[in-house]
């Protein structure tokens, strides 16, 4: 199992042009190991959510943390990766994540969230 | 005067548990909040950075920015033992950051005078990567002063191409062969003065590098920096003008006043791989050698100790006789120009 901390709200000062500069929502902040001791502050974030994901390493889910660079080192995506939350049914799982706590999820959910990962380059 | 948030980052008990959330909760309009951020890091355990790490994305300028360090008291710099302990990346000793994940830079400084101080970084030799890396787009004048970056793998120890300047630093590559500079320029950036970069004497290749400028880096101005160990010292453009009263065990080196073909063994504690200790060593070529004509932040050394006379490199040698004691503190290397504290 792994645990990740995802952001399910946009940056307040995110705009079209910067965008690329900020973890979007739906996008994967940082991923630990299962029973990761994470602050009262990183759960009761409301911007936040912490998902304890099933049947899991985080090696296998460290691409969700990817950020893309030009050969000059400009930023192109601080994240490549996000969770697309218009596919069928993937908001309404992210829908019942609460804050102040570790939300576990099926292993079906998970498959889902898999599936709903799209690389940003692609779009 | 713009409000100083100082949030914790380490274990649970701490505002983050991890660089990453600091980051990204703090990724805000600096300059409309009119705040200065630091993430003041404990040294509960080694932190590690297994994908990429980025700083980037607030809106700063000169006096409200991001600065990334260690708490006070969780240093390197503030350990008791301070002036006797090798100097070497030691989580032991203060906050430790390493990265074992290969092609993942430890560190992607790319904001606005975002600022690392006090800190000790580790990339571990797995895929070619760099420890540290201010690139220049987006973002210009970052700095990293008074902190142990060690690169033991193929990679810089640091890249700054449109940085300010870099201070008090030690920069170790233990990568034998390396074919990468300990430090790598490019560009506008300011320069550096009072840094020490080495390799360890008895790789058994040495690496190619010390100080490379992989374009021209014509303003970039190289101060009382020690380099040692490398095949080649320096290489690339740089400005000849205002260099000067470097130390290196090379035949040549930039500007002028500088001191060439030194015998490494006889400038530091220890030049060893396994016994790595780059204070210097009493009668050392370095002591004494330096220019007084530096950048405010180098008129202490990297923990603390008043430099008078100048020595070359990070580390200052105590003054002979009593009353010697170096300001452990050291808090005050990001203070300025902060006025008011508030703990969140």
């Amino acid at each position: 199992m792994a645990e990740i901390l995802i952001r399910v709200v946009e940056h307040r000062h995110s705009t079209p042009a910067t965008a690329h500069l900020h973890i979007g929502a739906y996008e994967v902040v940082v991923i630990r190991d299962n029973g990761w001791p994470w602050s009262r502050k990183e759960l009761n974030n409301p911007d936040w959510r912490v998902i304890r994901i099933p049947n899991t390493t985080m090696d296998a889910l460290t691409n969700w943390t990817d950020s893309q660079l030009m050969e000059d080192g400009a930023l192109v995506f601080k994240r490549v990766n996000r969770i697309d939350h218009q596919i069928s049914q993937v908001q309404s799982i992210i829908d019942s994540w609460r804050t102040g706590v570790v939300n576990d999820i099926s292993t079906g959910d998970r498959n889902k969230l898999i599936n709903a990962v799209v690389d940003k380059r692609g779009t | 005067m713009p409000t100083t948030n100082i949030s914790s980052i380490g274990t649970s008990s701490r505002d983050y548990s991890t660089i990453p959330s600091w980051e990204d909760d703090t990724d805000d309009n600096l300059v409309l909040a009119d705040t200065v951020e630091v993430g003041a890091c404990y040294n509960d355990s080694e932190f590690l950075i297994t994908s990429s790490f980025s700083i980037v994305g607030a809106t700063a300028d000169a006096t409200r920015h991001r600065i990334l360090t260690a708490a006070a008291g969780e240093s390197f710099i503030d350990h008791v033992n301070v002036a006797t302990n090798d100097l070497n990346y030691d989580q032991s000793n203060g906050v430790g950051i390493r990265c074992n994940t290969g092609f993942v830079n430890l560190l992607l400084n790319q904001e606005d005078y975002c600022k690392v101080t006090r800190l000790q970084l580790k990339k571990e030799d797995v895929g070619s990567s760099r420890s540290v890396y201010e690139t220049g787009n987006p973002g210009t004048n970052q700095s990293i002063q008074n902190c142990i970056v060690e690169q033991a793998g193929n990679g810089n120890a640091v890249y700054i191409p449109l940085s300010d300047l870099t201070t008090n630093c030690l920069f170790i590559v233990t990568k034998s062969g390396s074919t990468y500079a300990a430090t790598r320029v490019a560009f506008n950036t300011t320069g550096m003065q009072n840094c020490t970069l080495v390799a360890p004497s008895d790789l058994a290749d040495a690496p190619a590098m010390g100080l490379e400028a992989n374009t021209s880096a014509s303003s970039f101005v190289v101060k009382n920096c020690a380099v040692f160990g490398f095949d080649l010292a320096v290489t690339g453009t740089m400005d000849t003008t205002n260099s000067g009263y470097n130390g290196t065990d090379g035949a040549s080196f930039i500007g002028s006043n500088n001191q060439t073909s030194l015998t490494y063994a006889d400038q530091f504690q220890n030049t060893t791989l396994s016994g790595a200790d780059f204070r210097l060593k009493s009668g050392a070529d370095l002591i004494g050698a330096g220019t007084s004509d530096v950048d405010p932040a180098a008129d202490e050394d990297i923990i603390g100790t008043p430099r008078s006379p100048y020595d070359i490199g990070c580390w200052q040698a105590p003054a002979a006789g009593p009353g010697y004691s170096p300001n452990q503190s050291m808090w005050h290397v990001f203070q300025s120009p902060i006025t008011e504290w508030r703990v969140i």
